[in-house]
């Protein structure tokens, strides 16, 4: 037995064959191995990140594996020409960028003072997951939790957690078709409502507004934000403005398209607010 | 090794590997994409029909100036609808939201605890075992096998969660387990509403606090709608509590009837006054509507039939409710003011009760109609515990009844207000040539038919006789004796005539459910209720309005009207005109009337006599020498027959101004002494209608 277990190729047959099992189990994304998938997800995130950190250094190259080959061509060439300066040159905005990155999140600790508030980088959009997920690279281990809500730096709205890896988790954007969000219409004449993530409406970046309270007057350019009375998100965390008003099925329902004010287009940082009490503090 | 041999070749076990892993993706692909793949396109898109009823807003009701006095207020209820979901999923999401109806306090439909109580699980005692046992074998409930029915509480609840029935995971504690069970009872109440798309009403008018924990659950609580719905509501309305009436959940007598009608069980109708009166008006046309809905988040996608709701018809009434204010206002203070002159002899306190009627003589448009002690409508539709003790003290309260109209479900001895019937009898009688110069002797006794009749000052002074006076003065001083020989020198018939004329005896036929048609003291009425003759001391008693007459202050309110406005017996109205959502009047209420004809000398001594009264007669104390209108009124004094332990009834009738009249007031005050009394109440309404400082 012992012979065979030091057996090279039998420990190659293993492995592969473990190796096997774990992708037959983990293609199922609702399968219960979810310590295979968080264990197997914590190198890919590692290699996102560190493709991520690269496409900081040149503005406006993608992130992810299928800019790899332009990162590496465009790295290669860059090098070339002046390797030296450029790196200096990313030192410096990359200090850049992490001190506003800091100055947010102090921001942020200042609305939110019951709140521990973590920092993190979007890593790429969650793979086979619903179009807009992302991933970002903290998780378990740095104490998020399910539902934690997720802001971007200005005190707006992105979503909340939706899974979490040891080292990473997955952000479901407010947009999301199963998201609500108890809101706050804050114009006078404000009140309460629920905005509402729409199959339909997320393709373009939208979500929708409805259950508008009878004493709010509603109107084209209302701002809105959350209410802090719905459980998950904490009152003040600005959402998006009211850019259509129509009626609905009955006479008295009103609805609002809602534009957030979130870019989903541009985001590469996100903060994330921890009850302190459900963290080490 | 060697047996084993290709597999030393690297390269080559390389791309063994390699080939097997393809293969088995490819074999994955092609099963999900070939085999399975219309499946999983379907149930990726698959739809699920969605069927409900939008409640249409109840009409307003509104003041003759267009103050809305019953109105709508929206509401969030919530109800639960079938998305596709596995049972651990459902029993999640109904016990998350049970939880939030728990900590919100908000009251949700929890039937099963009229056989199961949750803490401790035991059955409800309210019925017996085999009650108990019937109910869990019920085909349409449990329908649970005759051997597996349960004894216990306990025992229920634990099958209950098996599998064959609601599958509540062991995970769940003994006290979420009760509460999923609940809710699953709900929907099994309901079944086959909910598979077949509809919406389970589980709580009404619930707060935005769980709005917003519900909504922002949206991700774990499925299958949950909200949905507004117009509620009523009332303003400052306590003042018009009788009239306005409230709305009220259908008696279980009347649910057959209506549901045939197209209400359905848990609908809201009118139960009183108006609310209630103008139920057909008031009731909107629901909506109905089936879309076809995303069978994972339960979002409507496209409507495939229905029909929009049509909100029901404003009523605007007759009332205006600063003069129904100032009225009951009035008559509360007056009846205050009266139980504080307590001497213990004549008045014993005990003024309580009393109602005011305000009437446009020229149309019938009842313009107040006040009724105290009331209640207030609002009582009746919320669930506050404030309101809910408020409510069963006024439904219990039988000294007070708040919940009695005595405008028009009181009846009252008119007294002397009765006396100007009699004056228009005798001046009318073509038998006797009486007219404004005749004069009638008061003397303080007179003997008829072997009956001692007196005026009632004579008793009082001793020595005090009105001398010989005509018609008018005798309506200004009251004397009954002046009366009593009118009466009987007329007889019962002539007056009786003229009585039935004025409306007595009948009901007035006001748009208002309810009303008494009261009793007139005649010949007829003896006989049927106590098989007896009639003498002349009837008449007597009749002739100062005594005796069996009893009358609404409605009817008095006509008759006041009439009096001034030369003989129309009006039909008073409170439905001033309904006007649909699109602006249409669909009902205009409108003077209607009876005729009747007397001289105009017979209107001038009888309206004399009454102008009289505030001037220098019953009332004239009340209202001063500088009264800037002219008014005709009436007190009248009604014994109860229990006057050694009680004060007598008090009226005062009236109406202004005497040159061109414009309204009549009616006010009744039960135990309130003395006519004259009353006469405040009256003054303080002309002074607000006519804008009197």
């Amino acid at each position: 037995m012992n012979k065979l277990l030091k057996n090279r190729k039998f420990q190659i047959i293993s492995v592969v064959i473990i190796l096997l099992v774990i992708v037959l189990f983990s293609a199922d994304r609702y399968s219960k191995v979810n310590i295979i998938r968080n264990i197997a997800t914590a190198p890919v995130t590692f290699v996102q990140k560190g493709l991520n950190t690269v496409g900081d250094w040149f503005d406006g190259i993608v992130s992810g594996i299928r800019g790899y080959a332009v990162v590496i061509e465009e790295n290669t060439k860059l090098r070339n020409e002046n390797l030296e300066l450029k790196e200096k040159n990313a030192a410096l905005k990359d200090m850049k960028s992490e001190n506003i990155r800091l100055k947010d999140a102090l921001n942020l600790k200042d609305i939110f003072e019951n709140y521990k508030i973590m920092g993190a980088n979007i890593v790429g959009s969650d793979p086979g997951s619903f179009l807009y997920n992302y991933r970002i690279d903290v998780g378990s281990l740095d104490g998020i939790e399910i539902d934690d809500p997720v802001l971007a730096a200005n005190n707006v709205l992105v979503g909340r957690i939706y899974s979490i890896g040891v080292t990473s988790s997955v952000v479901v954007p407010l947009i999301d078709e199963l998201n609500g969000i108890s809101a706050w219409i804050t114009q006078e004449g404000g009140g309460h409502a629920v905005v509402k993530g729409d199959i339909e409406y997320k393709a373009d970046g939208l979500c929708l507004m409805d259950t508008v309270n009878e004493n709010v007057k509603l109107e084209i350019g209302d701002i809105v934000e959350t209410s802090g009375m719905g459980g998950i998100y904490p009152k003040g965390i600005l959402i998006g403005e009211v850019i259509e008003i129509y009626k609905g099925k009955s006479l008295i329902e009103r609805h609002a398209v809602i534009r957030p004010f979130i870019d989903f287009n541009a985001l590469e940082e996100v903060y994330i607010l921890m009850e302190k009490d459900s963290g080490e503090e | 090794m060697k047996k084993l041999g290709f597999l030393s070749n690297r390269y080559l076990l390389l791309g063994f590997v390699i080939l097997l892993a393809s293969s088995l993706m490819i074999i994955r692909l092609y099963d999900m994409q070939i085999i399975k793949g219309d499946e999983y396109f379907k149930q990726s898109t698959k739809k699920i029909t969605h069927k409900f009823a939008i409640k249409a807003p109840r009409g307003l009701i509104l003041d003759r100036n267009g103050l809305p006095i019953a109105y709508n207020r929206e509401s969030n209820n919530i109800y639960l609808t079938k998305v596709y979901s596995s049972d651990e999923q459902l029993n999640e999401s109904l016990l998350q939201l049970s939880l939030i109806f728990e900590e919100n306090g908000e009251k949700h439909l929890h039937s099963f605890d009229k056989y199961v109580l949750g803490d401790p699980v035991i059955f409800n005692s309210n019925h017996t075992i085999e009650e108990i046992i019937e109910w869990q074998m019920n085909e349409e409930l449990l329908n649970i096998s005759e051997g597996k029915v349960k004894n216990s509480a306990k025992e229920l609840v634990l099958l209950l969660r098996s599998e064959k029935h609601f599958n509540v995971d062991k995970k769940y504690s003994d006290e979420d387990a009760y509460r999923i069970i609940c809710m699953r009872y709900e929907i099994l109440k309901n079944r086959w509403n909910y598979i077949m798309g509809g919406r389970i009403p589980i709580a009404s008018d619930v707060s935005v606090q769980t709005i917003a924990l519900i909504s922002e659950h949206r991700h774990s609580i499925q299958g949950v709608i909200i949905q507004k719905k117009m509620v009523r509501e009332y303003g400052d309305v306590m003042d018009l509590g009788q009239v306005l009436g409230y709305v009220g959940v259908i008696p279980i007598d009347r649910l057959n009837e209506l549901v045939q009608m197209g209400y359905s069980s848990n609908d809201f109708i009118g139960r009183s006054g108006i609310e209630e009166y103008a139920e057909d008006y008031l009731r909107g046309t629901d909506g109905y509507f089936e879309y076809e809905a995303d069978q994972r988040t339960g979002r409507l996608l496209e409507q495939i039939g229905g029909y929009d709701e049509i909100p029901g018809n404003d009523v605007t009434l007759t009332i205006d409710m600063g003069l129904q204010k100032i009225a009951m206002e009035a008559l509360k203070d007056t009846i205050a003011e009266i139980a504080g002159k307590y001497d213990g002899e004549i008045n014993y306190g005990d003024a309580s009760a009393g109602a005011v009627v305000v009437m446009d003589v020229k149309t019938g448009e009842v313009l107040a109609m006040a009724s105290y002690p009331s209640y207030d409508p609002k009582w009746f539709i919320h669930d506050d515990e404030e309101s809910q003790e408020k409510r069963l003290d006024a439904i219990f309260d039988d000294y007070g009844k708040p919940m009695f109209n005595r405008a028009l479900q009181g009846a009252y001895t008119p007294g002397s207000t009765f006396k100007p019937i009699v004056a228009i009898a005798a001046l009318e009688s073509e038998e006797h040539d009486y007219d404004a110069e005749s004069e009638i002797l008061c003397d303080g006794h007179y003997e008829y038919d072997g009956w001692d009749y007196y005026c009632h000052e004579y008793v009082s002074t001793g020595w005090f006789t009105h001398g010989e006076i005509t018609i008018s003065k005798a309506i200004e001083t009251s004397c009954n004796l002046v009366f009593h020989k009118l009466g009987l020198t007329i007889g019962i018939d002539e007056i009786d005539k003229w009585a039935e004329k004025f409306g007595f005896g009948q009901t007035t036929g006001i748009d208002l459910y309810g009303e008494i048609s009261g009793k007139r003291s005649n010949r007829e009425y003896k006989y049927t209720m106590f098989n007896e003759k009639w003498w002349s001391a009837d008449t007597g008693q009749t002739s100062i309005g005594q005796l069996y007459n009893s009358f609404t202050p409605l009817q008095l309110a006509v008759y006041t009207s009439a009096l001034a406005n030369g003989g129309e017996k009006l039909t008073p109205y409170i439905i001033k005109e309904v006007i649909s959502p699109s602006g249409e009047t669909i009902y205009k209420g409108g003077k209607s009337f009876e005729k009747m004809t007397w001289s105009d000398e017979t209107y001038a001594i009888v309206q004399e006599g009454m102008n009289n009264v505030t001037l220098d007669g019953t009332a004239s104390r009340v209202f001063e020498d500088d009264y800037p209108i002219s008014v005709a009124g009436k007190t009248g004094t009604a014994e109860t027959g229990h006057e050694a332990e009680e004060s007598s009834n008090a009226l005062f009738i009236c109406y202004a101004p005497v040159e061109n009249p414009q309204i009549a007031i009616v006010t009744v005050i039960e135990n309130g002494v003395w006519g004259s009394y009353t006469a405040p109440v009256a003054k303080k309404i002309l002074n607000a209608y006519f804008g009197i400082d």
